[in-house]
């Protein structure tokens, strides 16, 4: 209920500050911007409350039993807040809030321009309390499900801030925009604020998208980083668009005519952010996308948000469009203005076929049979695609703006292209395109670094091309030149895979039984595979292995564990029942009501070999949500015995017999090895995007 | 004039070639039956049939029973590679791939488990 409060507060206040801004008076303007702090506070309460309800295990509220649970470390109860999307739409709506009161006080947005983000800030309100992170539970539960295993990863726990980091900041080149065409604002005006804002979003976009592959990669063990998932895509097409905007902006300094591509790619930034969170929270992918969220009613409403945005944005441009300075675009074709918007242009087709192949479980569904395409469509499409932008960097930093006049002899970068070219030939990749690729990315990166030297591109702006670079040449490179082969490997027994020397050295548990790892070596240096286990022992997430060189990563792929010699025995009341060893008879349980809804279940099993009889007593701890119990060790530990449920008159036992440990850990397994040649490069190449696309900022 | 009649060539060419390679990589979702008919790649989404021979390896392959939930109908599917994480607690497999001698030949598998990424709250 508080919660609802603070939300309706929060929906309250950005109107009324909307309204005072929008008047446009000096007076109220005052006002619109304490309403515009007070939203900030309704938003924060909102979200303090949240995390107050997690950390307290409030588990009566649905938000919170879906994503925490008492057990939860402390860091990862702090990332559950952002773990659905009932809560990622709360934290979306506070970043927006407090992006709202710097724009407000510190970097003045005019009274228009805070009058077109506090109206989005509205809707975003009104989305949150849409599908409120606040709804009570339908039934008690006494603990949460937990957040999810996978999930519980460092790097998990900040992706979906930094995303939306970069959600909420593509609202302020928007708003700009907005605010530009409505006041006829010169150029000179808006585009500098717009420029350092979208620099920022764009930096946090990026770095959250380039998380969300470092942790697949690292986690999922699927062996990739990148799987043209509606969801990444969903992504990846603002990422791109906000690119758009970043360059055609530059060009915009220089040649006013281009300001209303300027116009077009904000409103189409922030759009497609709507848009994507409409295709990956409505449902309508629920067949097609591994992990979108299951369905929800939502879907409409962002739609509805979605259409607003757009609509109203094209509106304005185009009502306005015949007041926008009209001119040359460009000097010549060999001027940077034309090569930085031809690169411009071949952004605008990545994005755009990205675009539609993500849309396509949408687009079929309208027309009758739902369909989707082949991730193959993604790569042979924006394959070329990164061949053209990669030369027209390259070009690009070759002449300096105004004049067109080169800054270094084209002659010399041939040799920049064939090193490339060269590298990806002797690491193994054989095709052509992916070859041509390496070439061109190592002659964009060379030719931003030689861009700089002559000053003709800033220190931000060459950090960014020339990591971009870096990253599709290791991406060539890790993907077309990764080889990968299944083997069954036994422990101890050294098996030599691509000059490596890899052996299994069989499994280890953790001491408290939470997880287990895979160890192995390569070239002697340990490995593991880290396998988390649920309470009962069952796998609950697997992890990879990963040798790390300079040479590239030696990746050894989670492996669904063989069957593991466990057997279950259903025991009648004073039965015996064997396995290979051993004979086992049920003598009866005893059921201790703990309170609460919790019980615990303890049955006495009577274990013989023949000669001495052994007594055991497994138990159940027992909770409404179900039980966990431990296997118990029989004869020394030769034979393990888990209770896995007793019939409610007791006449029944349910036993799984498990093997030794020593059995168990030192089974032989089937691994995917695989190698991933120079994909630090990649890590490597990311981070110098983001660092280059803040460094940028201050210009 | 001429730079442009050539990029513009160069542009209709590249949507040519987007176009065609959409085109061809379109997997449309059927039931089983079409898909045993179909000679394009497809999608098929089921549960695992558990009446039939229980999941295994066959060399490299992971080999299932997949039951259309609406019809009934099952259909042997081959997976080259090894059993997908979660297969277990899958509430619908989705196969992507060809029928090919007797089998559906997957070259991908979706596990769609609603706990994946969000877990639902156990009543």
């Amino acid at each position: 209920m508080i919660g609802t409060i603070f939300l309706a507060v929060t929906l309250a206040l950005s109107l009324c500050a909307l309204l005072c801004y929008a008047t446009r008076a000096e007076r109220l303007e005052r006002w619109g911007r304490l309403f515009t702090l007070l939203s900030l506070a309704g938003a924060a309460g909102a979200s303090g409350y949240l995390m107050w309800l997690i950390f307290g295990n409030h588990f009566e509220i649905a938000y919170v039993a879906s994503y925490s649970s008492a057990e939860l470390p402390a860091v990862y109860k702090f990332s559950a807040f952002w773990a659905g999307q009932q809560g990622s739409f709360l934290l979306w709506l506070l970043i927006h809030a407090v992006a709202g009161v710097m724009l407000s006080f510190r970097q003045r947005l005019t009274s228009v321009g805070m009058a077109v983000y506090m109206f989005l800030q509205a809707l975003l309100a009104f989305l949150v309390m849409a599908k409120s992170p606040f709804l009570p539970q339908e039934a008690a539960v006494e603990n949460g499900v937990g957040l999810n295993p996978l999930l519980q990863d460092p790097w998990m726990a900040i992706h979906p801030p930094v995303i939306f980091i970069g959600y909420a900041l593509l609202a302020v080149p928007f708003a700009c925009s907005a605010a530009a065409l409505i006041e006829n604002q010169k150029a000179k005006q808006w585009l500098e604020q717009a420029r350092r804002w979208t620099l920022v979003a764009w930096a946090f976009l990026g770095a959250g998208i380039f998380i969300g592959g470092y942790w697949a990669y690292k986690v999922l063990g699927w062996g990739g980083f990148w799987g043209w998932d509606p969801v990444e895509n969903s992504s990846l097409v603002p990422w791109l668009v906000a690119g758009i905007f970043i360059h055609v902006l530059r060009v915009a300094r220089v040649r006013e005519a281009v300001l209303s591509m300027v116009h077009l790619a904000a409103v189409f930034a922030f759009s497609l952010v709507l848009y994507g969170t409409f295709l990956t929270r409505s449902g309508i992918l629920g067949d097609f996308s591994v992990h979108s969220f299951s369905g929800t009613s939502i879907g409409m409403t962002i739609a509805v948000v979605n259409a607003i945005v757009l609509v109203s944005g094209l509106l304005l441009l185009t009502v306005r469009a015949n007041k926008l300075p009209k001119g040359e675009m460009y000097p010549g074709y060999n001027s940077r203005e034309f090569i930085v918007l031809l690169g411009a242009l071949v952004l605008v087709f990545i994005a755009a076929v990205i675009f539609l192949g993500m849309s396509m479980p949408l687009l079929t569904q309208l027309v009758g049979r739902p369909a989707a395409v082949d991730t193959d469509f993604y790569v042979r499409t924006t394959l070329p695609l990164a061949i053209v932008m990669m030369f027209c960097i390259a070009f690009a930093c070759l002449h300096r703006y105004g004049d067109g006049s080169k800054i270094v002899a084209g002659r010399m970068l041939g040799i920049f292209f064939a090193a490339g070219a060269g590298i990806s030939w002797l690491a193994g990749v054989r095709q052509l395109l992916p070859i041509v690729l390496a070439g061109a990315a190592v002659l964009g990166a060379a030719a931003s670094v030689l861009s700089w030297r002559k000053k003709a591109l800033g220190f931000g702006g060459m950090a960014a091309h020339f990591g971009l670079g870096l990253s599709l040449l290791a991406i060539v490179l890790a993907g077309s030149g990764s080889q990968s082969t299944s083997r069954e490997l036994n422990v101890g027994e050294p098996v030599t895979l691509y000059g490596h020397e890899i052996v299994y050295k069989g499994q280890q548990f953790a001491d408290d039984m939470s997880a287990k790892y895979y160890i192995y070596t390569v070239d002697g240096r340990e490995v593991r595979a880290l396998t988390k286990l649920h309470a009962n022992g069952e796998d609950a997430a697997r992890e990879p292995a990963i040798d790390k060189t300079l040479a590239g990563d030696i990746y050894i792929a989670p492996t669904p564990p063989k069957d593991s010699g466990r057997q279950e025995l259903i025991l009648k009341h004073g039965r015996m029942a064997m396995d290979d060893l051993y004979a086992y008879r049920y003598e009866g349980a005893k059921m201790e009501e703990q309170g609460g809804g919790r019980m615990l279940v303890t049955a006495a099993i009577a274990v013989t070999d023949g000669e001495t009889i052994e007594r055991v007593e497994p138990a159940i701890q027992a909770t409404l949500e179900g039980g966990t119990s431990k296997p118990v060790d029989v004869f020394g530990g030769k034979k393990r015995v888990r209770l896995t449920g007793v019939s409610a008159d007791q006449k029944q036992a349910r036993l799984e017999i498990l093997p030794s440990l020593e059995t168990e850990t030192q089974q032989a397994i089937t691994a995917s090895i695989s190698t991933k040649p120079f994909i630090w490069m990649l890590w490597l190449g990311s981070v110098l995007v983001c660092v280059g696309t803040l460094a940028a900022v201050k210009k | 004039m001429n730079r442009k009649i050539l990029l513009g060539i160069l542009i209709l060419a590249f949507l040519g070639y987007a176009g065609y390679s959409f085109v061809d990589s379109v997997t449309p979702y059927v039931g089983i039956a079409e898909a045993q008919k179909a000679s394009g790649s497809v999608q098929v989404k089921g549960l695992l049939a558990e009446s039939a021979e229980a999941p295994h390896m066959e060399g490299d392959y992971f080999v299932f029973t997949l039951r259309d939930e609406d019809t009934g109908e099952t259909m042997p599917v081959r997976y080259h590679g090894a059993k997908p994480d979660q297969f277990d607690e899958a509430h619908h497999i989705v196969a992507v791939g060809k029928y090919k001698d007797g089998a559906f030949q997957a070259d991908k598998l979706l596990i769609k488990c609603p706990s994946k990424y969000e877990q639902q709250g156990k009543k």
